[in-house]
């Protein structure tokens, strides 16, 4: 009785699974028949047809006998700009997160304990990621952008814009009427650089405490083996990360798999903008915040085939992640990423 | 340097579980009152002056133990020890399970100073300076020093960088220099031939045995004042055992080696001088010839013919 | 005693490292303080009985409260917990209590893994496409976002953490009280029921409660499924208001006192997971000290 109860729940589980990838599959279905494996080199995101003068080569307006001559744009449908969007957003928060992660890890392992903070320390990480994800982004929103937008890069502006080279950071180039012209990109707090640092914020905590509980396994003879060599403080810890790297790789990796998921908090400070611009302080959007923020409105059946997509390569995306990570990170599978 | 000495450590109290060479009080079931009045004296707890043979004060030191001891919190682990280690010779701490052997060795090196609440009194100087004196450099102080654990711990890196560890922590980046005291250190631990074609392969590869000689190679490749070792051959087969055992007996006419062992066999094949401990005090100490075969103390005599502890 | 040059130099670096990582944890522990600190300076100003008691007036300037919300996330939650308990609990006892079935156990063990690495938004649309649109089109409603579809996504996120928690708790049980039960001629379910779940009741219940915090927080899943609502109901057959999707409809739109209502909304939710976070830490560790002594 208890066995089989239990076995059936069990197996709920795996259905779960085999629903998320099956369901999605099929509802992405015209739009995987429709655009095919191009659906993530192309750029092209235009929910509606448009129609608009047609310009010859010259940029000018072609005339025809009834006048201006027209041309339809039909719908189309490229992950590109979210699939850049969401690797961009999750790189920069790694980078910004991985060395205060880790540099935190050791001193969690290495020092709080003889200073008796560990626990206290140790609570509050674990408490930021209890934190739901819209807070940061409600905070992100009020206060992270406002700073940027009034602050951080206007200063970043005057410092860096006289540097050759990093024109590029503060102008965007667009199309009008034909020409393309030049102009700064302006800076409303809301843009790719924000949203990453969010997601830095973010994936701090799941980052330090896997990398806490690797570090915490490294074998004490391994330390006491290169200290009693006379290595340093930093020494014996740079030896203690190379012990640990496969596990460290699973953290960071686990970090990345959230950072590539986070939905909320991105969504409320990236500026949404289908859109790949070489620049950090350009709006941007992820696929998850695509789909948070299109998914409620899409009619159209090929829209929301579209989005169905994204979706399930976001799903595939952070499957694999997942799997990798824990795969990595032997011995703490129970880990919840999200 | 505030981080030289801290590292992840557990509370002295849990640290009496994981290591054997803490103090663990154990009733001595042979032990007939009034036959052992120095091993009786102890349990009553007191110190009562051991039996220092005249050999050992008579040959050069290179290590002085006076009036040692140790707290890890509030348990006291070392009691008043005593003893000159002779230099260039072979001495070996024997004595039952939690006498404070490892302990004592430990602390030569100062790598107590890693676990929290421990505390030392007394001296051990080292070429004639404390070891514990305020203004002494731990790193330097370990960089004189060698040391083999009970368990081989290679380093997860190629054999190589096994051996040249110490040599490339104190910077030394020049790699004729470091292929030469790679290849003499493994060749004064005796493994040269075996790995001399694979020092690129992962030292978790080796066997035990292997990994434990590479392990004396990588303490000797810095050419330490001593070499101490502790209880190396316990997670060993007799076979390795005994290629460890002759590579100590190799290894001590090159430097002074001061080596912790629960096996009394190996201390008399191994060893000059031997001192036996108990509770964390000396009871007695001499050349091992002597202790061995004319021990002044019955407790001694009793202990390395195995009738009591 | 005096080092040469290059020897002085690695203290240095190792104490500057020292003092990075330091700084790293400091870093963290401040952005942590920075953001609830924040979120209960401003939030605390807006606060009112008013925000706990009353619904929204639909007048901007003076929106009303969020008891529909703060209800909403409740009756949510509860028919989440309904659903994710009794399925999360028996799985976990299935992945810890029958080994003889490895050969299954293992690889739902991983799929529950993965499946806590599932981006909420994407179990969204995952309600949406199997409890919101069959449903519209049995019923022929145009869209039929309800409480229900709400629960169901908040459910599939809970599932697969209770399972995992619940097995590493009955592995913390040790074997010789199983051995000595069924030494004692128990069944193996009298033995799991009488022996192994009572000695892991606490942990198992900590591990409920973390995932209802949980799963109370998420905002994503339910964007397309319970959709929110302004009115204060509790029929969940209909579009179900929760806390998370109301502050993030007042966060991001344009009226001053809505945002305000946001701030002060967080406010509530995060003080609620903080007091569960804390109550949950102090139990456990009150347990732990008990099985010591």
């Amino acid at each position: 009785m208890l066995r089989w109860a239990c076995r059936l729940s069990g197996l709920v589980i795996a259905a779960m699974l085999a629903a998320l990838i099956l369901v999605l599959a099929n509802s992405a279905l015209p739009a995987i028949r429709k655009f095919g494996a191009g659906f993530i080199t192309s750029s092209e995101w235009r929910v509606n047809e448009i129609e608009r003068p047609l310009r010859g080569p010259d940029g000018k307006v072609v005339m025809g006998e009834d006048g201006v001559v027209m041309e339809i744009l039909p719908p189309a449908f490229g992950a590109l700009p979210v699939i850049y969007g969401t690797a961009a957003t999750s790189l920069i928060a790694l980078v910004v997160a991985v060395p205060l992660s880790l540099g935190a890890a050791l001193f969690l392992v290495r020092v709080a304990p003889r200073l008796r903070i560990a626990g206290p320390v140790s609570f509050l990480v674990e408490f930021l990621a209890a934190i739901p994800s819209l807070a940061f982004g409600v905070w992100g929103l009020f206060v992270l952008a406002p700073m940027f937008q009034n602050s951080v890069a206007p200063l970043l502006r005057r410092i860096l814009e006289p540097v050759p080279g990093l024109h590029w950071l503060f102008f965007e180039k667009i199309t009008v009427a034909g020409r393309i012209i030049e102009r700064p990109i302006p800076l409303n707090g809301r843009d790719l650089l924000t949203g990453s640092l969010i997601l830095a914020v973010m994936i701090l905590p799941i980052i330090t405490s896997v990398s806490r509980d690797v570090l915490r396994s490294v074998p004490r003879i391994q330390i006491e083996g290169t200290l009693a060599l006379g290595a340093t403080w930093w020494q014996s810890c740079v030896a203690m990360l190379r012990y640990a790297r496969s596990g460290l790789l699973g953290a960071v990796l686990l970090g990345l798999a959230r950072a590539a998921g986070e939905t909320m908090a991105v969504t409320m400070v990236i500026g949404n903008n289908n859109q790949i611009s070489a620049s950090p302080f350009a709006p941007a959007q992820t696929m998850a915040s695509l789909l948070a923020n299109e998914f409620g409105e899409a009619t159209d059946g090929m829209h929301r085939a579209a989005l169905l997509y994204v979706a399930l390569i976001l799903l595939v995306m952070s499957l694999a992640f997942n799997v990798v990570a824990r795969k990595l990170v032997v011995g703490r599978p129970s880990h919840a990423v999200h | 340097m505030p981080g030289s000495v801290s590292m992840t450590k557990t509370p002295a109290r849990i640290e009496t579980h994981s290591r054997p060479s803490t103090p663990v009080v154990r009733p001595i079931p042979q032990a007939d009152s009034g036959q052992y009045p120095l091993i009786d004296a102890i349990k009553r707890g007191e110190t009562p002056e051991p039996m220092r043979h005249e050999s050992v004060q008579s040959v050069g030191q290179i290590l002085d133990i006076r009036n040692f001891e140790l707290w890890y919190g509030a348990t006291k682990a070392l009691h008043g020890i005593t003893m000159p280690i002779a230099a260039g010779k072979v001495t070996a701490l024997i004595g039952p399970s939690g006498c404070g052997k490892s302990t004592l060795l430990r602390s030569v090196n100062r790598l107590n100073d890693l676990i929290d609440g421990v505390r030392t009194s007394g001296t051990i100087a080292l070429d004639g300076k404390d070891v514990y004196a305020r203004n002494v450099d731990v790193i330097t102080l370990r960089k004189r020093l060698g040391m083999v654990f009970q368990k081989p711990n290679p380093f997860p890196m190629s054999i190589f960088e096994n051996v040249v560890y110490a040599l490339r922590i104190a910077g030394e980046r020049r790699k004729s220099l470091l292929q030469e005291a790679c290849e003499k250190a493994l060749r004064q631990a005796a493994l040269w031939d075996e790995v001399k074609d694979r020092l690129k392969a992962s030292a978790m590869g080796l066997s035990g045995g292997q990994q434990q000689r590479l392990c004396i190679a990588r303490a000797i490749v810095s050419e330490p004042q001593v070499l101490l070792l502790d209880e190396p051959c316990s997670a060993l087969d007799p076979i390795a055992t005994l290629r460890i055992e002759e590579l100590i007996i190799e290894i001590g006419r090159r430097y002074t080696v001061l080596i912790v062992t629960h096996n009394m066999q190996q201390a008399a094949r191994v060893s000059d001088f031997t001192a036996f401990m108990y509770l964390g005090r000396l009871v007695e100490y001499g050349r091992t010839a002597d202790i061995f075969q004319l021990p002044r103390l019955r407790e001694t005599e009793d202990y390395v013919t195995g009738r009591f502890g | 005693m005096s080092l040469s040059f290059k020897e002085s130099r690695r203290r240095t670096a190792s104490a500057f490292m020292y003092a990075l990582c330091a700084a790293s944890t400091l870093a963290i522990v401040t952005v942590l303080l920075m953001v609830a600190g924040y979120l209960a300076w401003i939030g605390a100003s807006s606060l009112s009985w008013n925000l706990l008691t009353t619904v929204p007036t639909g007048d901007v300037a003076n929106p009303g409260g969020m008891r529909h919300a703060i209800d909403g996330t409740i009756v949510l939650v509860l028919l989440a917990a309904m659903l994710g308990v009794p399925l999360g609990v028996l799985a976990g006892i299935y992945l810890s209590e029958y080994p003889e079935e490895a050969r299954l156990t293992g690889p739902l063990r991983f799929i529950a893994d993965v499946l806590t690495g599932v981006p909420s938004i994407v179990v969204g649309i995952l309600g949406y496409e199997l409890l919101v649109v069959p449903v519209s089109r049995l019923t022929e409603n145009s869209i039929s976002f309800s409480g229900f579809a709400g629960a169901g996504a908040l459910a599939f996120i809970m599932i697969p953490i209770v399972a995992r928690t619940t097995e590493e708790m009955l592995r913390l049980v040790p074997r010789s009280y199983r051995e000595g039960s069924l030494a004692l001629g128990a069944t193996r379910s009298q033995t799991i029921f009488r022996v192994v779940l009572p000695g892991a009741f606490g942990g198992i219940t900590t591990g409920i409660v973390l995932a209802m915090g949980r799963i109370a927080g998420e905002t994503a899943p339910l964007l397309f499924t319970a959709l929110g609502s302004r009115l204060l109901t509790h029929d969940p057959r209909q579009p179900f208001p929760s806390l998370t999707l109301q502050i993030y409809t007042y966060a991001t739109g344009p009226y001053p006192e809505q945002r305000r209502l946001a701030w002060a909304g967080m406010l509530v939710l995060l003080a609620l997971l903080f007091v569960l976070n804390l109550a949950v830490r102090i139990v456990a560790a009150r347990q732990a000290r008990g099985r010591l002594h």
